[in-house]
C-alpha cells in the first residue's frame, strides 16, 4: 500500500471547536491509483491532504495512523520528514499564481526545485526542467522557459506546477482542486497528461475534487466525505449507478449532469461548522431519509463489495454496480 | 414598448483591442447579435478569451462596443447618459452580478443597509426603503439575521444571494449574471440555480447567464449562444444546443463536459482537430 490512512482523527486547538475536523478517517491509495475524495467545502477533504504531509495547525490533536510506504508520517523523525515533503510526496493546489514567484521566470522556479530538493547540478538542470516541461505539454519549452507568469494562462501555469511537483519523480500525488479553476477542456487536457505521467511512472494519486461527475470518470475510486468523516467508499463506477449513502445522492441530485432532465435538487441545510458537536449521525438534521434512530447513532462503516458505507439505514446487499463497464471506460 | 417586443436585443456586437502598434489588433467580440424574450434566460457559453464576458460587459455598460446596437425593451442603450434620471433608467434596464460578491459588495454596509441604498437611489422614502429591503431579503432567501450582517459574516452562499438581491433592488429588466455560480459548492450551486429560476418566474426578469460551465447554464436557460474567439458559432435551444451540437466547436465542447464515458484525452484529440481546421 502506498498511502494508508487509519483512524485518523484530528481536533484543532480552538475555543469554538467542538468537534474533531478529521473524525477516523480512513481510506488507502495503490501504487498507480488514482482515489478520488468529494464533498462539500469544510467536509476535511484538504485537511486530510496536508495531514499526510504532516501539514497541520500548531497545537493540532491528532490521533491514528497515516503511513506513505513505510514511513509513519505522524511519528516520522525531521529528517525523514523533509524526504517526504520535498521528494517523495508532492502537491498541487487550486491557483498555481499562489504557488509561483510573480516576479521570477518559470525556468528559474523549476530549476530551483531540482537543484534544492535532488541536488542536481545548475546545468543539467536547466535541461531536465525543459524535458518536464515538455512532459506536461507545454509547446516551446525553450521560449517558456524565460517567460514570468503574468505571460501565461492559468491552465499553461498549473501546467508548470505540475512539472515542478513531478521534478522529484514523487510517489504520490495530492491533487487538491488542482483542475477546479480550468475550463472542462483545459481540464482535461491538463488530466490526461497527468493519466500517461502516472501510468508510466506508477505515481498514486489521492485526487480531491467537488465535481462529483469528475471524480467518478477520472478515479479508480472514490471516497466520499462529510463533516470530517468517510461516510461512502466505492468503485468509481458504482457511485453513480447505486450509491448508498443519502448524502452522496444528495450530491449527485445537486448536479445531474448535461444528459438528464432532472433540474438541480440542493440539499436542505448546510454544512456543519467545527462549533456543531453531534449525538448521531452528523448527516441527520439534513437528511430526507432520517429517523429516530439516526439521531443517536453512532456512525460506523459498514463494508460493501466494493467500499464501505456509514449509514445505519443503507443497503449493504450487494446488488452489484454495472459490470458491463470495462476498466478502460472507467479510466 | 409592445408586447411582442424584445427585453434584449443585440445587433452586430464588435469590440476589438489595440494591441499596439504594428500588431493586428484584438478582436474580442465580432458580429454577435441575438435577442432575449421578456422572462427569456439565455446562456452565453464558451472558453476563456471566447469574448462571453465582454458581451457581459458591453450589455451593462462596463465596456463600450466599437459597432453595433444593444436595446433594452426596444429602447436604444446610449453610451453616454446625461443627468440623475437618465442614470437610473439606465440602471433599471440592465443590472449585473458578478462572480465573486465580496468584491462587489461594499463591506462596511449590512445586507439590508446596502439594498435601502439602492432603493432610495431610485427614489424610495425610508420606511418604504425599508419594508422592500425586507421582501427582497426574503425573496431570496435571507431572514433577520442576516440582514443586519456585513459581507464578512455571511457564507458564499448568501454573499451571492444578497448580491442577486441588490441587483433585483433597482427592478431590472434584464438581469446578466457573470460566472455567478462558479465559485460555490455544488449544493449551494444547486441552491442559487433554482432561486433564479423561481426569481424568473415570479417577477419576469430576463438572464443573461455567462458561464464556461455547460452542466450549469443546461440547468437554468432556454437558449444558449456558443462563442469561440469572439463569434457566436452555435445558436440554439439549450437542450438541442448541447444534446445534439452542430458545429464541431460545441461538440468538443460538451465533450469536455465529465460524465459517463468522459475521456480527456478524446478532448484533447477534438480540440487539436478542431484547432487545425479552423486555422488557429
Amino acid at each position: 500500500m502506498l498511502l494508508d490512512i487509519e483512524n485518523l482523527t484530528v481536533t484543532l486547538p480552538s475555543a469554538e471547536t467542538r468537534r474533531p475536523v478529521l473524525d477516523e478517517v480512513g481510506l488507502t491509495v495503490r501504487p498507480g491509483e488514482v482515489v478520488g475524495l468529494v464533498g462539500e467545502s469544510g467536509s476535511g477533504k484538504s485537511t486530510t491532504a496536508r495531514a499526510v504531509l504532516r501539514l497541520l495547525p500548531e497545537g493540532a490533536a491528532v490521533d491514528g495512523r497515516a503511513r506513505v510506504g513505510r514511513t509513519d508520517v505522524l511519528s516520522a523523525a525531521p529528517a525523514e520528514l523533509t524526504e517526504l515533503r520535498s521528494r517523495r510526496v508532492s502537491m498541487v493546489f487550486q491557483d498555481p499564481r499562489s504557488v509561483l514567484n510573480p516576479v521570477r521566470r518559470v525556468g528559474d522556479f523549476l530549476t530551483e526545485r531540482l537543484v534544492l530538493a535532488l541536488g542536481t547540478p545548475k546545468a543539467e538542470a536547466r535541461a531536465r526542467a525543459l524535458d518536464l516541461m515538455a512532459e506536461v505539454g507545454l509547446n516551446r519549452p525553450e521560449e517558456r522557459f524565460r517567460q514570468f507568469p503574468h505571460e501565461m494562462s492559468g491552465g499553461m501555469l498549473q501546467r508548470v506546477v505540475l512539472a515542478a511537483a513531478l521534478a522529484t519523480e514523487p510517489e504520490l500525488l495530492l491533487a487538491d482542486k488542482a483542475t477546479s479553476a480550468l475550463d472542462a477542456t483545459t481540464q482535461a487536457e491538463v488530466l490526461s497528461v497527468l493519466r500517461d505521467l502516472r501510468e508510466t511512472r506508477g505515481m498514486g494519486v489521492l485526487f480531491i475534487t467537488h465535481d462529483l461527475h469528475l471524480a467518478a470518470a477520472y478515479c479508480h475510486r472514490v471516497h466520499v466525505m462529510y463533516a470530517g468523516r468517510v461516510v461512502e467508499s466505492r468503485e468509481a463506477s458504482a457511485l453513480f449507478a447505486d450509491p448508498r449513502h443519502p448524502y452522496t445522492r444528495g450530491l449527485i441530485a445537486c448536479n445531474p449532469g448535461l444528459d438528464s432532465d432532472l433540474a438541480p435538487e440542493p440539499i436542505p441545510g448546510a454544512p456543519p461548522s467545527l462549533s456543531t458537536a453531534f449525538t448521531g449521525c452528523p448527516f441527520a438534521p439534513r437528511c430526507a431519509d432520517a429517523t429516530q434512530v439516526c439521531a443517536t447513532w453512532r456512525p460506523e462503516t459498514f463494508p460493501l463489495d466494493d467500499g464501505g458505507v456509514a449509514c445505519v439505514r443503507a443497503d449493504t446487499t450487494s446488488r452489484g454496480a454495472d459490470p458491463s463497464r470495462t476498466e478502460e471506460e472507467i479510466r | 414598448m409592445t408586447p411582442n417586443e424584445p427585453a434584449l436585443s443585440v445587433s452586430g456586437l464588435r469590440r476589438a483591442y489595440s494591441m499596439g502598434r504594428r500588431v493586428p489588433e484584438l478582436v474580442a467580440v465580432d458580429d454577435v447579435s441575438f435577442e432575449l424574450a421578456p422572462g427569456g434566460s439565455l446562456g452565453v457559453v464558451g472558453e476563456s478569451g471566447s469574448g462571453k464576458s465582454t458581451v457581459a460587459r458591453m450589455l451593462v455598460g462596463l465596456e463600450r462596443p466599437d459597432s453595433g446596437e444593444i436595446r433594452v425593451s426596444g429602447r436604444v442603450r446610449g453610451v453616454r447618459e446625461r443627468g440623475r434620471a437618465a442614470r437610473l433608467r439606465r440602471a433599471r434596464e440592465v443590472q449585473l452580478v458578478f462572480q465573486n460578491p465580496l468584491e462587489s459588495l461594499d463591506r462596511r454596509l449590512t445586507a439590508s443597509q446596502c439594498l435601502c441604498h439602492v432603493l432610495r437611489l431610485h427614489g424610495a422614502d425610508r420606511t418604504e426603503a425599508e419594508r422592500r429591503a425586507l421582501a427582497l431579503l426574503e425573496q431570496v432567501g435571507l431572514g433577520a439575521r442576516e440582514a443586519e450582517a456585513r459581507p464578512h459574516r455571511l457564507s458564499g452562499g448568501q454573499r451571492q444571494r444578497l448580491a442577486i438581491a441588490r441587483a433585483l433592488a433597482a427592478d431590472p429588466a434584464v438581469l446578466v449574471l457573470d460566472e455567478a455560480v462558479s465559485a460555490l459548492d455544488v449544493s449551494v450551486q444547486a441552491q442559487i440555480l433554482r432561486l433564479l429560476t423561481g426569481i424568473r418566474e415570479e417577477s419576469g426578469v430576463s438572464l443573461v447567464f455567462v458561464s464556461h460551465d455547460l452542466a450549469v447554464v443546461g440547468q437554468v436557460t432556454d437558449e444558449v449562444l456558443v462563442m469561440y474567439r469572439g463569434r457566436a458559432v452555435e445558436h440554439g435551444p439549450t437542450r438541442r444546443v448541447l444534446r445534439e451540437p452542430e458545429h464541431p466547436y460545441t461538440r468538443m465542447l460538451a465533450s469536455s463536459v465529465p460524465g459517463p464515458g468522459w475521456d480527456p484525452a478524446e478532448v484533447v484529440r477534438l480540440r487539436a482537430k478542431f484547432a487545425a481546421a479552423s486555422g488557429a
